[in-house]
């Protein structure tokens, strides 16, 4: 039993190391901006509506306007945050709520986008897109047709 | 006598999977690099996949046979310890055009019949109306029960396996047919009504033999059913209803049908072909209800089902079934319990048979009602479980999970735990346990 062991404590080490531990982009957040495209005629969401559109339950804006939501890569310390302080859930939690979904057939999530400035263009040009940014000017956001309708702080 | 059912072979002969098992680590261990990268002549479809490396461990009993379910082969603990939890699974999604997409999702793991074609789980086509009704046609996973659609996802819960008295014994895992869906959600409810029809096929090992008539290749049609879903803030209820015809009758009870309806047997024993057939799967119905819920307020988690199957078949599986699961994160870490039950409460109706006459040979019909008896007990689950746990998050989307079980299996039930025992009746309440450790990940 013991030479079983250390064969599954070296894979597990070998597993560790090859995918690394935790993943990069540690950058710190402080608040994070619920964004969408000004054609939206959406001023505000509140905290259950952004969770229901993030968590796929819901798939129009509260004025019947249909939506997409987009999200950054997996990893990410401002996706991580996005999801914890929304729902109050490990984004272990979030990412096993989506492999049942995603694995049953059911839905995708949201798709991925890689950086900020695609998140802007994207959103800018799309008015039923959502996403999430790290704290912006709201006025610049408003120059590029995008408007703040929630922000996020820590728990 | 050989029993047709529980073919027994010596136990002393397991198989030899060295290369298999080769294979399996080295996909598992070395394609997760590979399949994750982008391929950019096939920028439109996603590829993605998860995958579960396991290991289970019981030093106290050298013969356990350990399984997820009834698609394994009953194999020991000791032939099977990493191969039993492990697998990969690979899925492919597209969008075809405006308001159609494609997902197509194929699994290797340990199971009966390991062909290709059986391993695919999901290849279907789906036509979304609107927001609120889709249609799916082609190869669908089966929803029976909370976790019976993502079950060999093991990243997506907390168990190392799911209690196996509900999903140890769901016969089919995917089925090929249609299936509609209408959902409707505001910000405080999701509502979601389903119904299928189609038809599936499975080989299955129930009993301890691992070849032979000891594989039941067992086909329904059709398949049907409907489920609805309702979720507010953290809580999912969930009530499903499922029926099944058997189409064909299993190459075992053809055999004990054709032995019975001999004259010599009729004579000696006239009730021995009408049980026979009360054994048998042909035309037989099956009816699956169940309730299910998951709760969980803020770090806890909390789910429990609880279901009732009937058949109309003497000779498999019925009763009811529940568990309790309660979880706790605290960071990366989520220990948990689980008390899982069965039920059967359904006894052998039948008269005792009459003694061997002399114009047949010494103990054939006593040899004939245990292989009977037999039979029947290899379906009966009376058993309960408490399986404590702890899974630990150490990466991003990865996760170590380690799980003790303690099983106390009733008198005349094995469930699928099956023992070198020949003799199945009067067999005595007995508890087993073991340990099992699995890395589960997504890619």
């Amino acid at each position: 039993m013991m030479a079983n062991i250390k064969i599954l404590l070296a894979l597990l080490f070998i597993f560790v190391a090859m995918q690394g531990w935790g993943q990069g982009n540690r950058e710190e957040v402080t608040s994070i901006q619920v964004i969408v495209n000004v054609q939206s005629e959406l001023t505000e969401l509140n905290r259950k509506q952004v969770m229901s559109l993030f968590l796929g339950r819901a798939r129009s804006f509260p004025n019947g306007k249909s939506t997409k939501a987009f999200d950054y890569q997996i990893g990410s310390q401002l996706r991580e945050n996005f999801f914890e302080w929304l729902t109050g859930k490990s984004i272990s939690d979030i990412d096993a709520y989506w492999a049942r979904l995603r694995y049953s057939g059911r839905t995708s999530p949201p798709r991925v986008v890689s950086d900020l400035d695609t998140i802007l263009y994207i959103v800018s040009k799309n008015p039923n897109a959502i996403a999430y940014i790290r704290h912006q000017n709201p006025a610049q956001l408003a120059r590029q047709g995008i408007v703040v309708v929630h922000t996020l702080k820590e728990l | 006598m050989k029993d047709p059912f529980i073919d027994r072979p010596p136990w002393s002969a397991p198989h030899n999977f060295s290369l298999y098992k080769r294979v399996i680590f080295c996909l598992l261990l070395c394609w997760i690099p590979v399949v994750s990268a982008q391929v950019s002549f096939l920028e439109d479809w996603r590829f993605t996949g998860f995958g579960t490396l396991g290991y289970a461990q019981s030093d106290k009993y050298s013969d356990l046979v350990l399984k997820r379910n009834i698609f394994q082969r009953s194999q020991t603990i000791e032939d099977n310890a990493w191969l039993v939890d492990s697998r990969l699974g690979l899925q492919a999604s597209k969008e075809l055009r405006v308001h159609w997409d494609f997902v197509g999702q194929i699994v290797m793991q340990e199971k009966v019949d390991n062909t290709p074609e059986n391993s695919i789980e999901m290849a279907f086509v789906r036509y979304q109306l609107n927001d609120a009704w889709s249609f799916r046609l082609g190869r669908l996973v089966n929803d029976t029960f909370l976790l019976s659609d993502h079950r060999n996802v093991g990243y997506s819960y907390h168990w190392v396996r799911p209690p196996s008295e509900f999903y140890g014994w769901i016969p089919f895992a995917h089925y090929d047919g249609f299936k509609a869906s209408f959902e409707v959600g505001d910000f405080d409810h999701f509502f979601r009504l389903e119904a299928f029809v189609g038809k599936g096929a499975a080989k299955v090992n129930i009993g301890y033999g691992d070849g032979g008539t000891s594989f039941n290749h067992v086909k329904a049609n059709p398949m049907l059913g409907t489920s609805v879903t309702w979720e507010k803030d953290d809580l999912t209820l969930r009530g499903n209803y499922a029926r099944l015809h058997v189409a064909d009758e299993i190459a075992a009870a053809e055999e004990l049908n054709e032995f019975v309806s001999s004259p010599a047997i009729q004579s000696a024993w006239p009730q021995a072909q009408q049980i026979a057939q009360d054994y048998g799967l042909k035309d037989s119905n099956f009816t699956y209800q169940s309730l299910g819920f998951r709760w969980l307020p803020g770090p806890w988690v909390v789910q429990g089902e609880v279901s009732d199957i009937t058949s109309t078949s003497f000779g498999t599986y019925g009763g009811q079934r529940a568990y309790l699961h309660l979880g706790h994160r605290f960071g990366q870490l989520l220990p948990h319990i689980t008390y899982s039950r069965s039920w059967d409460g359904r006894d052998y109706p039948y008269d005792p048979a009459p003694p061997t006459p002399n114009t047949l040979p010494a103990g054939t019909i006593e040899g004939l009602e245990v292989l009977l008896v037999n039979n029947r007990l290899s379906g009966v689950v009376r058993q309960y479980t408490v399986s404590i746990g702890l899974r630990w998050d150490f990466s991003s989307q990865r996760a170590l999970k380690l799980q003790c079980d303690r099983i106390n299996l009733h008198q005349d039930s094995l469930g699928i735990y099956p023992t070198t025992e020949t003799e199945l009746a009067n067999r005595q309440e007995s508890t087993r346990s073991w340990c099992s450790t699995t890395i589960d990940w997504i890619f």
